[in-house]
């Protein structure tokens, strides 16, 4: 089992120690958490859970271009 | 420890700091419907007795509003326009199937398709490399046709309100950049709901008080699969930057985004443009398409074309209804 937090944004992908919140997890890759949900596992949750080792956390981007009818 | 849901013990799936308001996945869709139904009514957006269209894209804030409006029982259809963006990712392919699949799931969503290259013969890429308007960018082709196309769609199919998913987010990305630029007279016209008349119909952003984390949320909890690339023409957009820049605000001060959004809508309100209001500018019909123009002849639209297309019949530019 993997003893670490597996990270994905679209093709990025990172390893992370686990006992982090999402939230610190995301400020920690220099990145801005209004701009991400953050999904482990295949379920959102609220960016205050603690990933624990094994866990995948996929953060989705939320912001998009303004385009409303491609 | 996780957040809890401000209504039961479970765990929250999104926090919103500028409501001091955690919700979980049971509560959450609840509420939004809720806010949408209330922001319907303060805007005076629309009734049940009204038709409404609804322009989707396979994005989430329009698939999103498309789910939001069905479960809250409005007439509401889905007009789907196909741009002909493929850049190497089949973007619009992607987002077309994202469109039928999230209707064929629903069988009392009824959803319109035109596919722009089909119908006119040229995608918006194309369109913009020959007319080289929006210098190498097609975003200014793309606007004008995806506006004077639902607008003229609308007319057609006998539909009186459009409804866009325009988010708060992207409302305060362009509040914030006509107040850098001072443009006064589109500061003026930015609006939840702008009214029908002089041949458009009427304009509605039911979304336009929720941020685009929780519009992302709602379409993630519901289940609703969307495009989540963004469009290849809008990497680096301006829009994108400001909004970047706008979250950054909000990191450190939850809400600034909120309370820049009502109190711009209540200055407004009182009057801050008024001026600006009054002077009307004449529209008059183009002379190919009817579409009310500012230009003498031509609408813009019209003079992207050349004279075989402009002079195609109206059969040829009916939207075909999506069906399984």
């Amino acid at each position: 089992m993997n003893e670490k937090v597996t990270v994905t944004l679209r093709k990025q992908k990172w390893e992370v120690e686990p006992g982090k919140s999402a939230r610190q997890i995301i400020q920690e890759l220099g990145l801005n958490p209004e701009n991400y949900l953050t999904i482990r596992n295949g379920e959102l949750v609220d960016d205050s859970v603690r990933m624990k080792a094994g866990d995948h956390l996929k953060l989705a981007a939320v912001i998009s271009g303004g385009s409303h009818a491609a | 420890m996780p957040r809890k849901c401000r209504k039961c013990d479970q765990p929250a799936v999104i926090n919103m700091r500028q409501h001091k308001l955690a919700l979980c996945k049971e509560h959450f869709p609840g509420w939004i419907l809720e806010q949408t139904a209330r922001f319907i009514k303060k805007y005076q957006m629309f009734t049940r007795e009204d038709r409404i269209l609804v322009a989707v894209s396979g994005g989430k804030d329009s698939l999103a509003l498309w789910d939001v409006l069905l479960e809250l029982g409005y007439k509401a259809d889905g007009l789907y326009l196909g741009l002909g963006i493929d850049e190497g990712a089949r973007y619009s392919d992607t987002s077309r199937e994202m469109v039928e699949a999230f209707a064929a799931q629903r069988s009392h969503a009824r959803l319109h398709i035109l596919d722009i290259e089909h119908v006119y013969g040229e995608g918006v890429p194309a369109v913009a490399r020959r007319t080289h308007r929006g210098k190498g960018k097609p975003c200014s082709v793309c606007g004008l046709i995806k506006r004077h196309e639902m607008n003229r769609i609308a007319h057609e199919l006998g539909y009186n309100v459009l409804a866009t998913g325009h988010n708060l987010d992207d409302e305060v990305a362009v509040l914030f950049q006509n107040t850098l630029n001072w443009r006064v007279t589109y500061l003026a016209r930015q609006q939840p709901t702008l009214p029908e008349g002089d041949g458009f119909a009427r304009k509605v952003k039911p979304f336009c008080r929720f941020y685009e984390r929780e519009t992302a949320a709602y379409a993630i909890v519901k289940g609703i699969e969307y495009i989540e690339e963004e469009c290849p023409f809008a990497v680096g957009a301006t829009t994108i930057y400001y909004k970047e820049l706008l979250n950054r605000l909000e990191a450190d001060k939850p809400g600034s985004k909120l309370h820049f959004y009502l109190a711009f809508l209540r200055a407004q309100a009182e009057g801050l443009f008024s001026h600006v209001r009054e002077e009307k500018v004449a529209l008059h019909p183009c002379e190919n398409c009817g579409q009310p123009t500012t230009s003498p002849g031509l609408c813009a639209f019209c003079r992207l074309w050349p004279e075989a297309v402009r002079s195609l019949p109206a059969e040829a530019l009916r939207p075909i209804v999506f069906s399984l």
